[in-house]
């Protein structure tokens, strides 16, 4: 079972049928220098056929943990950078609505 | 990016992404991940302008391959091979957008899908030739907003939720179990395809069957602290969870007991828990004394009742406790009894001289 937090640190559990327990059998941080946190939230995705752990946590960025699909050990990561979806050049703008008496709480309307 | 999802059935890893572009349309294209450049290079195929509201990929495994794209109005099937056309297939449903999938079959040919009224739909992937022909969904039922489902088995599915109690559900084949059992018999190869055909006749029923829920307080939005009975024990009340699945919980502060196991006693007069060896970690006995007889039980993984030769069962005990050396005694209403470990066999036995005995006390290595 493949975990990330939301503090990019992994960990890789597995169950150890000899031991009878739960064994944690990699685990690191993923969190880079640079790179603005996704958008969309982070997404991890495993290969079907366990040989890439694909993750995106920062726009523009693809992060690629090669696995060995048969001891499922993880091999060091690495970003691959694509051309992401352009954003829009708006940038969200907040305006303040008008004013009310001071037991009610001023409304805020905002734009996109 | 709105979601990745790796494709089954390819040479090298291959992903396929919903993306948004800057006008708001939304697009899926597929790469493939190459390990030793460390680059991507265009997938085997690619799919624009899908749905405006399409937000979940659902990769299918093989032999098919290819996604299901979720939408607020369409499901469809997408797959292609380089060079080659693309498949796809697409069917319309009722304004809503899903927010969790489920597979049930390991060759992917029905899905759940929840959405966010949490209404659980199942989508069918209808096949022949090795060729996905057709899609088909169907409304199930309700069950609390789906943030994860999981197909256990026998049409168990857990419905794991952030805003409301998680449940264990069960999907009745049919609303009419007859039709079912009686079209089984003569079709039995095709029963599942025949459970199919009636998720399509029957629309009316609700076919989720609550078996177990469970407690989730969160998210707690708000709360205060109350309280009503004016003792001192004051009660919070949470306003928990969100949608329809929002409620206003009162928590106390008390003990709550799960019951694990129940069977039916009338009368019980004196009930122990003994150890059948001194090694045991656990109690693994329970003798419960009713008015004219005594009864066990093994308590295990399972409870059975049964006998063991060195008790009398046919007398009501009064006391049964392990004593010194492993050793086990009962007391009943004429004898005092010394039973091996392992309760089989008695040791020794101590009869009563005349009339039955009424009270006993005793300590670890003495009887009185």
């Amino acid at each position: 079972m493949f975990i990330l937090t939301e503090r990019y640190r992994f960990c890789v559990l597995a169950f150890d049928t000899i031991k009878q327990a739960i064994v944690t059998k990699s685990n690191g941080e993923l969190q880079d220098r640079i790179g603005r946190p996704a958008e969309a939230g982070q997404m991890a995705v495993i290969d079907p056929d366990c040989r890439v752990i694909g993750l995106h946590l920062y726009d523009g960025l693809f992060k690629v943990i090669p696995m060995d699909p048969t001891t499922g050990k993880l091999e060091e990561a690495f970003n691959i950078r694509y051309a992401p979806a352009r954003r829009s050049s708006r940038l969200p703008l907040c305006v303040k609505g008008p004013e009310l008496t001071s037991d009610v709480p001023t409304a805020w309307r905002s734009f996109v | 990016m709105i979601d990745i999802k790796f494709l089954h059935g390819c040479e090298r890893p291959t992903i396929a992404v919903l993306y948004q572009d800057s006008k708001e349309s939304r697009h899926i294209k597929t790469y493939q991940v190459l390990l030793r450049e460390k680059e991507f290079e265009d997938g085997p195929w690619s799919q624009g302008n899908v749905e405006q509201g399409s937000n979940i990929l659902i990769p299918i495994p093989e032999p098919h391959g290819g996604v299901l794209v979720i939408g607020e109005l369409t499901i469809g099937y997408l797959n292609g091979s380089a060079g080659g056309t693309n498949v796809s297939k697409s069917i319309g449903m009722r304004n809503t957008i899903m927010v969790a999938y489920g597979k049930v079959d390991a060759d992917g040919s029905r899905f759940l899908l929840g959405d966010y009224q949490g209404r659980l739909h199942i989508v069918v992937l209808q096949h022949s030739e090795g060729q996905i022909v057709e899609l088909t969904l169907e409304t199930l039922g309700n069950t609390s907003i789906a943030t994860t489902l999981s197909y256990l088995d026998n049409g168990f599915v857990f419905v794991g939720s952030a805003f409301g109690d998680s449940q264990l559900i069960r999907l009745q084949p049919s609303a009419d179990e007859a039709y079912v059992n009686t079209h089984s018999l003569t079709h039995r190869r095709h029963r599942r395809r025949l459970v199919l055909i009636d998720w399509h006749y029957t629309h009316s029923g609700n076919y989720v069957q609550v078996h177990d829920t469970f407690l989730n307080l969160g998210p707690i939005v708000d709360f205060c602290v109350v309280d009503l009975e004016r003792q001192g024990q004051g009660q919070i009340v949470t306003c928990s969870g969100a949608y329809k699945d929002g409620s206003l919980r009162i928590i106390r502060n008390g003990i709550g007991l799960n019951v694990a196991a129940a069977i039916e006693l009338p009368a019980i007069r004196g009930l122990w828990a003994l150890k059948k060896y001194e090694m045991d970690d656990y109690d693994s006995l329970l003798i419960a004394a009713q008015v004219g007889e005594t009864r066990i039980f093994h308590v295990g993984e399972e409870w059975e009742e049964g006998s063991l030769g060195g008790f009398e069962a046919n007398l009501q005990s009064l006391f049964c406790g392990n004593v010194a050396h492993g050793q086990l005694l009962q007391i009943t209403s004429r004898s005092v009894r010394l039973i091996a470990a392992g309760g089989e066999t008695l040791v020794t036995e101590w009869q009563a001289p005349a009339g039955d005995v009424r009270t006993c006390s005793l300590s670890l290595s003495l009887v009185e």
